[in-house]
């Protein structure tokens, strides 16, 4: 019984931890992308002009 | 009486583990949900990424051809310059040109008036000259 319910406890911490982990990846993927980026915006048509830095 | 004690005391472990289980059942549900939303907001944000990740491209052959389009239009404002130039030359000469009959014009009918009279000719150049100094 308690075994069991350590293996589903287990489990749960893993996903939760593997969600964790996938969130600071992509957090980090997201930094990566928007730093190559670069978004001026145009007062006079007021429009957002995207480019890339470089 | 210990029969009824027996069976009070089953009943009470069977709602004892029942109540147990059902607060268990809770937890694991919350827990579950949880993970779930951060396994959403995970999957929107790698979309978000993705889609992100795929506009670099775009945005690089954006600003090429916008070079690109500055190089031509920079080309063009040199030979509308280059045109203008010419043009104001050519204008200039044609201008010349025509003031050319007019002056003949002039010459003949200056001729003509001194002629009759014998006018040395020294006279209708300066005249000539002056006329075109003037124009």
């Amino acid at each position: 019984m308690w075994r069991i319910l350590n293996k589903i406890r287990q489990e749960l911490e893993e996903l939760e931890s593997q969600e964790e982990k996938r969130t600071i990846q992509e957090s980090l993927r997201k930094e990566a992308i928007l730093s190559r980026i670069k978004v001026t915006y145009d007062n006079s048509t007021k429009v957002f002009n995207y480019g890339v830095k470089g | 009486m210990k029969t009824e004690i027996i069976v009070a005391l089953i009943a009470l472990t069977g709602v004892i583990f029942s109540g147990g289980f059902a607060l268990l059942n809770i937890w694991i549900q919350r827990r579950l949900t949880e993970v779930k939303k951060k396994q959403d907001k995970n999957d929107i944000y790698e979309i978000q990424n993705n889609v992100l990740e795929q506009l670099i491209p775009l945005f690089e052959k954006k600003d090429l051809a916008l070079d690109r389009l500055a190089d031509i239009l920079e080309e063009i404002s040199k030979r509308v310059e280059f045109i203008e130039k010419e043009n104001r030359q050519l204008s200039g000469r044609i201008d010349q040109k025509c003031l050319a009959p007019m002056l003949l014009q002039e010459v003949s009918r200056i001729q003509e008036m001194y002629g009759e009279k014998e006018v040395s000719k020294g006279i209708i150049d300066s005249l000539i000259r002056k006329d075109v100094e003037n124009s």
